[in-house]
């Protein structure tokens, strides 16, 4: 300020920002800040911080900060800014300028941090779309079908359709009508290639921008589960299909950072071996699959840091009571078999089927089953997922909480309701976060309007997952994008509170089967306690003390105040 | 998905041939399912506990019970036969359910019946709006037709579409003839700024007064298509929304023009069932010219002077004389620097000393995100502070606060700011919900939340009023009230609360006619009907209706308005809806 203004304000009495009373304001400003400050999430994670990570912080907060000011400098073309936060809304997300993203510093640094467990992605998510459909063309007697005849327009948008393998119809299919003809007899199958070379809308070529504009979502549709899971996963019950993508998952997840893996799977499709016709009774022989990739992907150079994978077996709460106790009844099944391949148990499907507090009944019978069985699979239910329908009891976030549900996905509707998150923070219950997923679904706004932030500022432990397919550069991994959204788009994450929430993925991990008493003591000690998840968090202490080390090194040039 | 579903039917299970053996069924009576849903019941009870507008809905009279019910059956009814329309593959758009963008909403809302209910609701008060935007331009430009001497200038010709985007336009009176000839201002020869008479104006656009208005309104409106594009981001927004106000100022110069606005403002808002009204203005406003004029007279008062005759005029007239009143809280925008805020700090002063009734409070205004946060202006604002209590006057602050999608943010600091100057409310607060430390501030320190739904929607903070905040905040015990910001300019394009109201009520189960009322009931318990000190504002709040002032008696003519209201519900809509008496 020049000094004739100084002076002008002296002379007018007006106060200056060193006068004592203006100080004394100030201070009491910073008293109220540090209150609310100590009931976030990573108070005492930041208090704690390492001298190496704590300068790592800074570092990382002036990156994001330099990139955020560089986008926001005034009179920057609006076609060369790279957005200063993903605000797009619905489909605008996937039409980022992912290359210019991925040349950022913040970027590097987010694909390099560790990111521990990832505890929120579907299997038919994780799968690369692109991989999956050429996946589909090569492998051998691959055929689909559909439930009555596609010829018309715009029929082919959200008509059933599935794959499936098989034997023996490969020679009528020549002279067959296909489904895209109005005399397809309804569930015939059709060989893959002659689906796709009778496409009416440009042959194979037409076929496979359709297949994989039904395998993504489709923003503002709240229809994924009907419309494209089924898909994905008729392709995923054939062994071949399913071992390929099990490895293609298996060294993405790595390659992104993620140390272990909890896949929600349905199982809504029989499961063929390979070459087989007829399809398995259970699903034994999938989880012995599931298992020997693991194993063998654990043998690879990618797969040496990566401790493992366990699969949340997940019922469709479309479903009607009987098909729900045949399901269940296959999970105990599985359960009993490959103990070590089911972790949990979930209900998942649109927000407008069956409410949890319908299937209150059928889920204690489920409970006193497993008990019988003497297997522990606890529940991790998706819960308060949209923001779209608003009903009494909140979609089921009361009834999973009652239910002891160890875990709570989605969450969304979770801030309105100050009771339920004093009890979760009390029953120790972590919320699974996706604001990227929710964005691309339609859920959801910005990452700014994504209710995270309130269950942060409360204390509210939470993880970031990843659950919807098709994310951009979904190849180069879909956890770093939800890291970078994160921490691009909210002043007050940090990287300190990224890293509360990757330790909160791993201190809420199920590495091992644990009743709930032990699951809870377990919890609370943490690093500190004996286990495998003791283990798991100090080897990720130690990971995160050398990503801190680099990043120091990596950015010498950007100046930190040293005094905390 | 019929087929899935009885594929996985079909599958050959052989369980009974399997080791395990399963014996039961699901037992919807069994006693673990009755504990749960007793535990179920009661968690819901325990929280409503806390929700802010609990202690009114457990003072419902059995008229307002009733009516709550009607209402609910009304628009649970609505929400699935009238909102709820699938698109398909070819029409996307037609797609339609209760609580869509608003824009979108708006044309289909005057048909449904809870609108009914809502236009006829006593409203309470109108606390959060701003002078120039609280009318229907359409309106004024109307009066402004009608009014001799009345021109307009262009600051280009409009010929293309970008012009016709870029172009700036002010009204003005004059008292000298100009001719009603020339080119007109959508020809290749209008020179820029030349003044035009308005009627000339119009009838000389090609398409003629039709395309005219549509010209002029476009300078005056946030257009629907643009409010929906959040994509765009909140900066966007703000740039065609402040571009409205320079026009809409100059629209409001004239002296007759202004005494007509007034008495169509109070009278609309008396029409929707309000009767008391708090308007943010000052600084920027407040140009006079005089009738048969054509220069602003420079005497600061005569802006409030007249605004004060026609208050009373419209208290004395027929439709006004239940009309409570109106007070102004003196706003600032937060752009201007030390020097200038506190020469317009020091003209607010001077005229709450000269119409101590007409000002309540004080505010800065404009886009938060941008202008000066409230910390940086604490020696302006701590000067004043000690300027008001040497000239003994009470204007007490009532800050616009965490209007952003930030979070820890300047803007979103702005709240701790505002509530340790002691805001009595706080604009907007959309951020507050975020902060459980200052949540407690606000709800200890009985400090009331000015909600727009609709202005925070279109502003591009909700993408729409289902992912509003508000029923975070009236579930953590939050008071807030509704209010409607820059109608004008937003797309409500109605004086009054309904759309707001409408809104409101249709999107949160958890709110119904009762949430509503009680959220009325507080924007008379936060209004500053008389200048009060800090101790008796606090004690009146407290007491509400069994107080003894100004404010209680107000809050109980309210009730008798809502009672009546109630009553007239359960007459008209009970037998059709088939609630009666005795529930």
């Amino acid at each position: 300020m020049a000094s004739s203004d100084t002076a002008w304000e002296l002379e007018e009495g007006i106060p200056q920002v060193q006068d004592p009373f203006i100080q004394q304001y100030l201070r009491g400003r910073d008293s109220l800040i540090l209150q609310e400050q100590k009931q976030r999430h990573d108070f005492n994670f930041r208090k704690a911080l390492p001298p190496t990570a704590a300068r790592a912080c800074k570092i990382i907060s002036q990156i994001r900060d330099r990139e955020l000011h560089h986008v926001r400098s005034p009179g920057s073309n609006e076609q060369d800014a790279l957005p200063s936060t993903p605000t797009a809304r619905h489909a605008g997300l996937l039409s980022l300028d992912k290359e210019k993203i991925e040349s950022t510093d913040l970027w590097e640094v987010m694909r390099k941090f560790p990111k521990g467990s990832l505890l929120h992605a579907p299997l038919h998510a994780a799968v690369n779309v692109d991989y999956l459909i050429d996946l589909a063309f090569s492998t051998p007697g691959i055929h689909v079908y559909a439930d009555r005849h596609l010829a018309a327009p715009g029929d082919s948008t959200d008509a059933s359709f599935a794959f499936q393998y098989s034997l023996g119809t490969t020679k009528d299919t020549g002279d067959q009508p296909t489904m895209w003809s109005a005399t397809y007899k309804p569930s015939s199958l059709v060989l893959l290639q002659s689906a796709a070379s009778s496409f009416p809308n440009g042959g194979e070529e037409g076929f496979r921008v359709w297949l994989k504009g039904r395998c993504t979502p489709k923003p503002g549709y709240s229809d994924y589960h009907r419309r494209t899971m089924p898909i994905v996963n008729s392709l995923l019950s054939y062994e071949p299909i399913l071992r390929s993508c099990l490895k293609q998952v298996f060294t993405d997840l790595a390659n992104d950072g993620i140390g272990y893996v909890e896949l929600r799977n349905t199982f809504n499709f029989p499961y063929r071996k390979e070459s087989k016709e007829v399809p398995e009774e259970d699903y034994g022989a999938w989880c012995h699959v599931f298992q020997e990739e693991l194993a063998q992907f654990r043998e690879t150079d990618v797969g040496q840091g990566f401790r493992g994978a366990r699969i949340i077996w997940s019922s469709r709460r479309s479903l009607s009571n009987r098909d729900l106790v045949e399901d269940m009844t296959q999970c105990i099944l599985a359960k009993c078999d490959y103990p070590e391949v089911i972790c949990g148990f979930d209900i998942v499907g649109e927000g407008d089927e069956r409410p949890l507090t319908d299937l209150v009944p059928i889920l204690f019978w489920f409970r006193k089953q497993s008990v019988e069985e003497g297997v522990e699979i606890p529940f991790l239910f998706h819960a308060g997922e949209s923001l779209r329908n608003e009903d009494e009891a909140d979609q089921g976030l009361f009834d999973a909480i009652l239910l002891g549900s160890r875990r709570i996905c989605q969450g969304l509707s979770l801030h309105k309701h100050p009771l339920l998150m004093d009890l979760i923070k009390e029953k120790k219950i972590l919320v699974e976060c996706s604001p990227l997923s929710d964005e691309i679904f339609g859920f959801t706004d910005s990452i700014q309007t994504h209710p995270l932030s309130v269950l942060l500022s409360r204390g509210v432990s939470v993880s970031l997952g990843a659950d919807a397919p098709g994310l951009p550069g979904h190849s180069t991994g879909a956890l770093t994008w939800q890291f970078w959204q994160a921490i691009q788009g909210l002043d007050s994450m940090g990287l300190a509170g990224l890293a509360m929430m990757v330790e909160n993925s791993i201190r809420w991990s199920c590495y091992e089967d644990q009743p709930t008493g032990e699951w809870l003591c377990d919890l609370r000690e943490g690093i500190l306690g004996e286990g495998m998840r003791a283990k798991q968090l100090q080897e990720w202490y130690a990971e995160f003390e050398k990503f801190c080390e680099w990043v120091t090194q990596r950015f010498p040039e950007v100046e930190v105040d040293e005094a905390v | 998905m019929r087929l899935f579903g009885s594929l996985v039917a079909t599958l050959p299970f052989s369980l009974l041939s399997a080791a395990i053996s399963f014996d039961g069924e699901p037992d919807v009576n069994s006693s673990a399912v009755e504990r749960h849903m007793q535990s179920r019941s009661a968690m819901i009870t325990l929280e409503k506990r806390q929700r802010q507008d609990h202690d009114f809905r457990q003072n419902l009279s059995p008229v307002a019970q009733q009516a709550d019910t009607i209402v609910e059956a009304i628009r649970r009814y609505e929400t699935e036969n009238y909102w709820r329309v699938a698109g398909t593959p070819e029409d996307e758009e037609a797609e339609r359910f209760a609580g869509e963008v608003f824009p979108k909403a708006k044309p289909l809302i005057p048909a449904t019946q809870l609108w009914n209910i809502i236009k006829r609701m006593p409203k309470g008060a109108l606390l959060h709006a701003h002078l120039s935007a609280m009318f229907p331009f359409e309106t004024i430009l109307d009066i402004i037709m009608n009014t001799e001497g009345m021109v307009i200038s262009a600051s280009q010709p409009v010929l293309t579409e970008a012009e016709w985007a870029n172009a700036t336009i002010a009204f003005a009176h004059v008292n000298h003839t100009i001719a009603a000839s020339g080119p007109s201002i959508d020809s290749v020869d209008y020179v820029p700024n030349t003044q035009l008479p308005i009627q000339y104006a119009a009838s000389s656009f090609s398409g003629g007064e039709t395309n005219f208005t549509d010209f002029v309104m476009s300078k005056l409106e946030i257009p629907p298509q643009e409010s929906i594009r959040h994509e765009l981001g909140v900066d966007e927004i703000w740039r065609i929304f402040q571009a409205c106000f320079g026009p809409a100022d100059t629209m409001l110069s004239y002296e007759p023009v202004v005494r007509t606005f007034y008495q169509r403002l109070f009278g609309a808002l008396k029409d929707d069932g309000i009767n008391w009204v708090e308007i943010r203005a000052g600084g920027s406003s407040g140009k006079l010219v005089h009738e048969g004029e054509e220069v602003v007279d420079p005497d600061l008062d005569i802006w409030w002077q007249v605004m004060v005759d026609e208050l009373d005029n419209f208290k004395n007239s027929d439709q006004g004389k239940d009309f409570w009143g109106a007070r102004v809280i003196w706003s600032d925008t937060r752009s201007k620097d030390r020097a200038s805020l506190t020469k317009s700090m020091k003209i607010a002063l001077e005229r709450k000393t000269k119409f101590p009734e007409l000002f309540s409070g004080y505010d800065v205004v404009g886009q938060e995100d941008l202008g000066r946060p409230l910390a940086d202006m604490a020696p302006e604002l701590l000067w004043f502070r000690e300027q008001t209590d040497e000239l003994n006057l009470t204007v007490p602050f009532f800050f616009h606060a965490g209007e952003t999608l930030g979070d820890g943010n300047s803007t979103d600091l702005n709240l701790v700011d505002a509530i340790l100057f002691n805001t009595r409310r706080v604009g907007h607060g959309f951020s507050l919900y975020k902060h459980p430390k200052l949540i407690d501030e606000v709800v200890d320190n009985a400090i009331m939340v000015e909600v727009c739904p609709i202005s925070n929607e279109v502003l591009r903070l909700a993408t729409d009023i289902l992912h509003h905040p508000l029923p975070a905040m009236i579930a953590h015990g939050i008071p807030t009230a509704i209010s409607n910001d820059d109608p004008a300019i937003l797309g409500q394009d109605a004086a009054g609360l309904s759309y707001d109201f409408y809104q409101t009520i249709q999107a949160f189960d958890n709110l119904g006619l009762a949430g509503l009322g009680a959220l009325a009931q507080n924007s008379l318990r936060w209004a500053n009907f008389e200048d009060q000190s800090d101790g008796d504002w606090l004690r009146d709040i407290d007491l509400g209706e069994h107080g003894t002032g100004t404010k209680a008696t107000y809050i109980q003519a309210w009730n008798e308005q809502w009672e009546s209201f109630c009553q007239w519900i359960v007459d008209e809509y009970g037998v059709q809806w088939n609630v009666t008496a005795g529930l």
